[in-house]
């Protein structure tokens, strides 16, 4: 017993992550190795399994439909993600300051990251609806016209965008105020002293003392929004046609309901590296901030 | 009155002694005490089924759970769960005419011969003669007999007699011209003169209606597909001009749930579904007043080539990896019995069964209309409502990106010929 | 006379001055109120009207002028609850979500207090990764071995994928915990004799509790949201909730109260959890880049 503590203790650094770090061994590392095998294979889920080689990649470049699924998922994500900044920086200087109610407040936009996202979607989805949704109301009460939505091709992802900025601009509000809030007074009250205008001071102080934690939420957001599944298989399902769906939700299509398991495989790959390769690239520019 | 009284005497007299003379040839408790579970689709048979089913529990001593999905999800799990060959699930609902040839080709179907020739398996009132021949040869496979319909269904024509009397229409239209020219008379800013499915993969069910009435089909002599005929296109460009001009708004948008919402909450005045969607229209919960007093039925008009309908049918059949087969077949033979089968009718669902179909009462409440613009649609019906291929989930995704592209206004001959091209490699591929 | 007039109208200009800056900044705080009040009725809008289509009924609900007055019929609940077994969906999306946040702790715990003592970046940046990658790339293979184990449909399997969601989180949050406790308590417990392990579980945990009990209601949250992994690897015994209001979408018509009072249900948990612990949620959601 004393020498299993002293063999413990003389090992902690191994031995206290060894029970974490075979679970990311089994269940994440293991899967991609999977899948770099099983995107050689043309293998249907219940069964052919065929080697193929890198057919599955030589299809997959010239697969109409996975660069559409590419687009979406680039229009999808930067279209979202600098609206949310905008609209999240707007938000955390509406918010740094004091005013009666200033934690409620904090609490109300914390809501719509934290809901279900299942529910959130359906709801949305309800909202949406052309005929009988609420939105169209309120477009006709503001005297502009009805509007379809999400059951309109060139307008489905936007609409997703619309969804997805009301579930997330918070979040960025809540990183950038906390920030702004760790700015010294004293900057902004040499800058009055030296007749700087609000958005003098907002610009000079403000924006250059919160630059890594935009980089921080942007890194975030981007990961997070090129893997977005829940809204947009809820709300259209990649529909109309093809009109949202991203890589993700092609993947999900084709290993689940389409059960081509190899390709499916292959699409992830795609997924990953994009996922990855953006989040190191953000990261890149991070340090350079 | 007192006739009616006494006709129902006899008939409950008949039918007794009819259930204690099978029941002394066929032993119903011989399963009791197992548990089965069927995977059924959000379907108006469910809805009749669930409320029924302990009458099946009483009788038998099996312990039944139904597990009811919507039905995109229901397929998809059933997939997950038949491929996957799980021993717990013992029979599910299905459409030979949309998964037989997949399911087929991958050896998941339990053949039902060896029960059907076991007397003491089957009960003896079964008669298979009963079913209608259409319906029951789609679970006929060259191997054997893979399961039971329990409806057969096709798409007819539900209009609002009392807009078309306001607009001057008297009876409905018979021929696709005429379909055109009623939307255009009945279309108002709130009400839409014609809604049919939209949404890509699930609009392909009704769209073949169009596609068959039109002079197309699915596959050509070479076993190409013919989405690009030109028949195809005249079909497709009519659909599209019918639903851009009068249909509700975000056409593409619509699954038969939208479809039949709006047609129930009065803003469709005419509407292509399924005929099993009637319940919906006779339901104070679902259907405001005037829909509920003035819906009528009618067969789908004649196209150029006439008026040529899919019919649709359902079953049941035991999942080949089931523990319990003979428990699930004794469900089958119960939900599926002639006594099952006229309920089911008279529930509103057109039930598989010839002799449900002679049954006074149904022939006294259900509508005439429906009556028979249902059999019409029996008799000129087309079975294959479905590509006649193994990944139909993936040839109907292909066609339905079509779908969209003609509601949306795009070049409907560009976009079915690549959907044609397409549904050819998917079908290569899957053949390698 | 004429400077003790200007004099007198300089004050009444300063005085009007400062009277018009106020009526400014007024007019600056009536405008900055109202953004602020418009920003919150965006936010909320949507909980709002799930919670009246979970009031209103059908006929209420597809109305094409919205109907904001009504009397509240509570027979969407009944009928969510009673004919479609809420409860017992809400049972299983429990019993996952406080499964993999138990064994989350219990992996992940140990691994972030390595990682704290001893620098162990690599680690952490591998456990970041795991967070980072979309989830659905593990989920192809992890559906075909699952399948093979005959374990769909088994709490096994979600709750060791949902481990995925919860332990990352953990280990991350509780990284900068572990660092804040002083070394010297640790060190002072190895001077009375204590082990590694003994100074781990009776000192430094301790300290950390109410990291630990963010953390664990933050990884219980995560859980409880889990769609996609739930929507492939569930069947009827282990469904969870999401899952099961998916299953709304089309359900016969489109019902909205039902769709409504479910969500209602579902999110209910999630928000009064997240009132519990507000302050650590962006914490959470930024993987501890920011601390709340």
């Amino acid at each position: 017993m004393k020498s299993f503590s002293a063999f413990v203790d003389k090992n902690a650094r191994f031995i206290f992550p060894l029970p974490a770090v075979l679970a990311i061994l089994v269940l994440i590392v293991a899967p991609v190795v999977t899948n770099f095998v099983l995107s050689l294979y043309d293998y249907f889920v219940g069964g052919r399994a065929v080697y193929i080689g890198l057919e599955n990649y030589q299809r997959a470049f010239g697969d109409a439909r996975v660069w559409n699924g590419v687009r979406n998922t680039f229009y999808f994500t930067f279209t979202a993600v600098p609206l949310q900044l905008v609209l999240g920086i707007a938000i955390a200087t509406l918010f740094n300051r004091d005013f009666p109610g200033k934690g409620i407040a904090r609490t109300v936009i914390l809501l719509p990251m934290v809901a279900t996202p299942v529910a959130i979607a359906l709801i949305w989805a309800l909202m949406f609806n052309p005929s009988l949704g609420v939105l169209n109301y309120f477009l006709e009460s503001l005297g502009l016209p009805r509007s379809l939505w999400v059951a309109q091709s060139n307008l489905a992802i936007p609409s997703l965008v619309l969804v997805d900025t009301w579930q997330w601009s918070p979040m960025i509000a809540l990183i950038l105020l906390a920030a702004m809030q760790s700015v010294p007074a004293e900057h902004y009250e040499a800058a009055r002293i030296d007749g700087a205008s609000g958005w003098q001071s907002f610009w000079h102080i403000t924006i250059p003392s919160i630059r890594s934690a935009i980089v921080v939420a942007l890194i975030l957001r981007a990961v997070d929004a090129l893997k977005t599944f829940d809204i947009i298989y809820v709300i259209t399902e990649g529909g109309p046609g093809i009109a949202s769906e991203t890589l993700n939700v092609l993947a999900f299509k084709t290993g689940f309901q389409f059960f081509h398991a190899g390709y499916a495989a292959t699409l992830l790959i795609f997924l990953m590296f994009t996922v990855l390769g953006i989040a190191i690239l953000l990261n890149v520019i991070r340090r350079r901030v | 009155m007192l006739r009616a009284t006494l006709r129902m005497a006899i008939l409950a007299a008949v039918a007794l002694g009819l259930a204690t003379a099978s029941a002394q040839d066929f032993d119903w408790r011989r399963f009791e005490g197992t548990s089965i579970r069927f995977m059924m689709n959000q379907h108006p048979f469910t809805n009749w089924l669930q409320p029924n089913v302990q009458e099946f529990e009483a009788l038998t001593g099996i312990n039944v759970t139904l597990e009811v999905f919507p039905e995109d999800q229901f397929r998809q799990r059933r997939i997950l769960e038949v491929s996957s060959a799980a021993p717990t699930l013992d029979g599910y609902m299905v459409m030979p005419g949309q998964v037989g040839a997949q399911y087929l080709g991958a050896g998941w179907m339990r053949y039902l011969d060896d029960f059907v020739a076991d007397p003491t398996l089957t009960n003896p009132d079964l008669d298979l003669e009963d079913f209608f021949g259409g319906a029951l040869g789609t679970f006929q496979a060259p191997d054997g007999l893979f399961g039971l319909p329990l409806q057969i269904e096709s798409s007819v024509l539900f209009y609002r007699a009392d807009l078309f009397e306001a607009a001057g229409l008297s009876g409905p239209p018979e021929t696709m011209d005429e379909l055109m020219a009623y939307a255009a008379a009945l279309e108002t800013d709130t009400v839409a003169g014609f809604a049919m499915r939209g949404r890509g993969a699930a609009a392909t069910s009704q769209t073949v209606n169009l596609l068959y009435s039109f002079g197309g089909s699915w596959m050509d002599d070479a076993g190409n597909s013919a989405l690009a005929s030109p028949e195809s296109i005249a079909a497709h460009e009519f659909y599209a001009e019918l639903m851009r001009n009068y249909g509700p708004p975000g056409p593409a948008n619509l699954h038969w749930a939208e479809v039949t919402s709006l047609y129930a909450q009065g803003q469709a005045a005419m509407i292509f579904d399924a005929n099993v969607f009637r319940p919906i229209m006779e339901d104070p919960a679902q259907s405001i007043d005037v829909v509920r007093e003035n819906t009528r039925y009618a067969p789908l008009p004649a196209g150029p080539a006439g008026s040529v309908p899919g019919v649709l049918v359902w079953g049941l059949s035991v999942n080949h990896a089931s523990q319990n087969p003979e428990a699930a077949w004794y469900f089958i033979q119960w939900a599926l019995s002639k006594e099952s089968q006229e309920s089911l009718l008279l529930f509103g669902v057109p039930a598989a069964r010839a002799s449900s179909w002679e049954n006074e009462e149904f022939q006294a409440t259900a509508p005439a209309d429906w009556i028979e613009a249902s059999q019409v649609s029996f008799e000129r019906g087309q079975p294959d409502w479905n590509p006649p291929v193994i990944p139909v989930a993936e040839v109907r995704d292909a066609y339905g990106q079509a779908i969209v592209a003609a509601l949306e206004g795009r070049d409907i001959a560009a976009a079915l010929q690549r959907a044609a091209t397409e549904v050819d490699q998917i079908v290569e591929r899957s053949e390698r | 006379m004429s400077a003790l007039a200007s004099q007198a109208s300089q004050r009444e200009s300063a005085a009007q001055a400062r009277a018009r800056a106020q009526r400014l900044k007024l007019l600056k705080n009536v405008g900055i109120a109202a953004l602020i009040v418009l920003t919150l009725a965006i936010m909320l809008f949507p909980f709002y009207w799930m919670i009246l289509t979970s009031l209103r009924s059908q006929v209420d609900n597809v109305s094409r002028v919205p109907v904001w007055f009504f009397t509240p019929t509570w027979e969407n609940y009944q009928n969510v609850i009673a004919r479609n077994n809420f409860l017992e969906f809400t049972w299983n999306s429990f019993v996952i979500a406080a499964l993999s946040t138990g064994f989350g702790l219990v992996l992940g715990l140990p691994a972030a207090y390595s990682i704290a003592r001893f620098k162990q970046e690599g680690l952490a940046l591998a456990i970041l990764v795991a967070r980072l990658t979309p989830y659905i790339t593990y989920l192809v293979p992890w559906y075909l071995a699952f399948r093979s184990l005959g374990l769909i449909d088994t709490y096994v399997a979600l709750t060791l994928t949902h481990l995925i969601v919860g332990m990352p989180l953990i280990v991350w949050i509780m990284i900068s915990f572990f660092e804040n406790v002083p070394q010297d308590l640790e060190e002072a417990a190895f001077v009375d004799g204590a082990t590694r392990m003994g100074a781990f579980w009776r000192v430094i945990l301790p300290l950390s509790a109410p990291g630990i009990v963010a953390a664990s209601i933050l990884a219980f949250i995560f859980s409880w949201n889990q769609f996609l992994f739930s929507l492939v690897l569930s069947g009827p015994n282990t469904r969870p909730v999401p899952v099961a209001v998916f299953n709304f979408i089309s359900y016969g018509q489109i019902d909205f109260g039902g769709l409504g009072a479910a969500a209602v249900l579902i999110t209910l948990p999630v928000i009064i959890l997240t009132l519990i612990i507000q302050r650590w949620i962006v914490t959470g959601l930024t993987m501890g880049a920011v601390k709340g």
